[in-house]
């Protein structure tokens, strides 16, 4: 378990490592990161001089290297617009999307676990079509609009909760709805596939034939061993819910780290939107490994063969 | 992930069909049955490409005609008139005509980014499944160093550095979806390159050009339409919601993200301009969706 440990977080810090130099390459080789800085027309000795007090007359190799020692400690200067260093702008406003993303993928859990139990326990019945239909709706309608159209029915006709992220709880809710559609639909439709396959199986005959009732059956038999795909899904959803939590914040104006990287993009705050790609990434690959580390827990079978190559299960 | 499948009972759905041999060894199926859902998501896709293709011949309205008299007008049935089926956006455009323009721009671009992350993403499957060894590494690390920048966030980047085009948007679909195909192909052509007839091949002198593209390739060709079915939908939802947030295409081009993004700040007074272009996009990830839960059933053998 500690080797697995150690992989895992040898692994992390490679791919944290490619992220920053995605960045690098997108920023500052194919891009010209000073060209929100510098105000048109300027005099070539000016933005030369601009240049030159960014280090970006030196050789590229030189600059990479500066920005990856940095960027692997979070280090990636002060903000252009906010005059502060742009992890602690970031960090800032990390709690808000934090509060919004465990909401969102707790009431996933809760809503698409109970949708995924109830369709397996009875297939075919209208509580499984029903379910079904739910699942297919939840994945085809876009988190933007099913946003805009919570505002719409809550916020406007009902008067029920505010539009836009305020500070507080109830903020906070619409926005999570709007986040938890997509997760709970998926999240529904695999645990009632790996429910299904688990019912047919022949400890479950034994436990039937053994009399149990059909609810422990159903949850300390069946779910049990069908929960660990779904958790392992969970773990890999972590990306998705970050950049659905982008999306979401767009819409909502909610104040959390998405609403401030679309900030930063309109006026080009370079260093900002760096700060802001590496702590997603942080964040995804912390849940990743920590799914990985619980799967493994779990079930002991992972072990070796996620020791065996560090790659997240595919 | 399960097949959602209405007019059919799951069990007798996954029940094996009797296969003919080729048919098996391409991994189609060769039995084609009557499916509910797959009938309603091919409908729905063959009507948005219809739409697509003899839209503009059929509805001739302009998308950028305003009709400044006719601002936010209701669609026909809720108070509008049949001049404006679908009713108007805040300069009293068409949303018909803007929803036929969109389709003219969403649909092909979701179908080319599909493609070119279908051919990146199946060669560096195949190498790193056939390979193994540094370029399995290789290719794992990078798919996990993707999987660490969501789309929006990599869109961000791009949006900031270079600003807004198509070549800008097809990068960043193109960079989010290869990763789906790599991980599914990787490890089917870790299976097949094991197989009896693949070591048969090898035995009878087949290079690896002929190995791979005469017997590996077209074993992998049913599991390449399954997965670009379904990432045809991902992508028509990431560049909508791209759209939306002002990430994707700048300027007068009309896409359904967009016009969902203009009628969203009109929401109070005219709900009906978000929830037209909303209702276009669910209808086209529906179509892909259900039409991809029905090859994926279809394909399971």
């Amino acid at each position: 378990m500690v080797g697995l440990l150690v992989n895992r977080m040898f692994f992390a810090v490679a791919v944290l490592f490619g992220v920053v130099s995605v960045t690098f390459a997108l920023m500052h080789l194919a891009g010209d990161p000073l060209a929100g800085l510098i105000p048109p027309g300027a005099p070539p000795d000016v933005e030369n001089d601009i240049r030159r007090s960014y280090g970006l007359d030196r050789p590229v190799p030189e600059q990479y290297l500066d920005f990856a020692s940095r960027a692997m400690r979070g280090d990636f200067g002060e903000s252009w617009r906010q005059g502060r260093p742009a992890l602690a702008a970031v960090l800032e406003r990390l709690p808000a999307t934090m509060a919004l993303a465990s909401l969102a993928i707790a009431l996933a859990i809760l809503v698409g676990g109970f949708l995924g139990v109830a369709a397996a326990a009875r297939p075919g019945s209208p509580w499984d079509a029903g379910a079904r239909l739910a699942a297919l709706l939840g994945q085809a309608i876009p988190a933007f609009w099913l946003g805009t159209m919570l505002i719409l029915v809550f916020a406007v006709d009902l008067r029920w909760l505010p539009a836009s992220g305020l500070p507080g709880p109830a903020g906070v809710i619409l926005p999570a709805l709007a986040l938890a559609a997509y997760p709970a639909a998926t999240l529904m439709r695999l645990l009632r596939a790996s429910m299904v396959e688990t019912l047919g199986a022949d400890y479950i005959r034994t436990a039937r034939a053994k009399g149990l009732s059909r609810r422990r059956i159903l949850l300390e038999h069946a779910l049990r061993n069908a929960a660990l795909p779904a958790l392992a899904f969970t773990g890999l959803q972590a990306g998705f819910l970050l950049g659905g939590a982008v999306i979401v914040e767009g819409v909502f104006a909610y104040p959390g780290i998405g609403g401030l990287a679309l900030d930063a993009v309109a006026t080009r705050d370079i260093p900002l939107v760096e700060a802001f790609v590496w702590v997603v990434a942080l964040l995804i690959l912390g849940v990743n490994t920590l799914a990985g580390l619980i799967a493994a827990w779990i079930d002991p079978r992972l072990r070796e063969r996620a020791a065996a190559f560090g790659g997240a299960a595919p | 992930m399960n097949a959602v499948d209405f007019a059919v009972r799951p069990t007798a759905a996954q029940a094996s069909p009797t296969s003919l041999p080729r048919a098996a060894l391409l991994g189609w199926p060769d039995t084609v049955r009557y499916s509910g859902s797959a009938a309603i998501g091919l409908t729905l896709l063959a009507a948005l490409a219809m739409l697509a293709l003899i839209g503009p011949a059929w509805w001739p309205l302009h998308p950028e005609t305003q009709d400044l008299a006719n601002r936010l007008a209701p669609p026909w049935g809720f108070g509008g008139t049949a001049a404006h089926p679908l009713g108007t956006d805040s300069l009293g455009r068409d949303t018909l005509a803007r929803v036929i323009a969109g389709a003219r721009v969403s649909l092909p671009l979701s179908v080319a980014a599909t493609a070119a992350a279908g051919v990146v993403g199946v060669t560096l499957g195949v190498l790193a499944g056939y390979r193994g060894g540094w370029v399995d590494g290789i290719v794992s690390w990078l798919s996990d160093v993707q999987l660490a920048i969501p789309f929006v966030v990599f869109a961000i980047v791009v949006t900031a550095t270079f600003g807004h085009s198509v070549a800008n948007i097809l990068l960043t679909l193109v960079v989010t979806g290869w990763v789906a195909y790599a991980r599914v192909i990787r490890l089917q052509t870790q299976a097949l390159r094991q197989a009896a007839w693949m070591e048969a091949a090898r035995a009878m002198g087949a290079g690896p050009v002929r190995l791979l593209g005469r017997h590996l390739l077209p074993n992998l060709a049913a599991t390449v339409a399954i997965l670009a079915t379904q990432q045809a939908g991902a992508m028509i939802l990431y560049e909508s919601s791209l759209s939306f947030l002002g990430l994707g295409l700048g300027g007068s081009t009309v896409t359904w993200g967009g016009m969902a993004a203009l009628g969203r700040d009109a929401v109070f007074t005219a709900p009906w301009a978000a929830a037209v272009p909303g209702a276009v996009i669910a209808a086209a990830m529906l179509g892909f969706n259900l039409t991809g839960d029905w090859l994926a059933t279809r394909g399971r053998r």
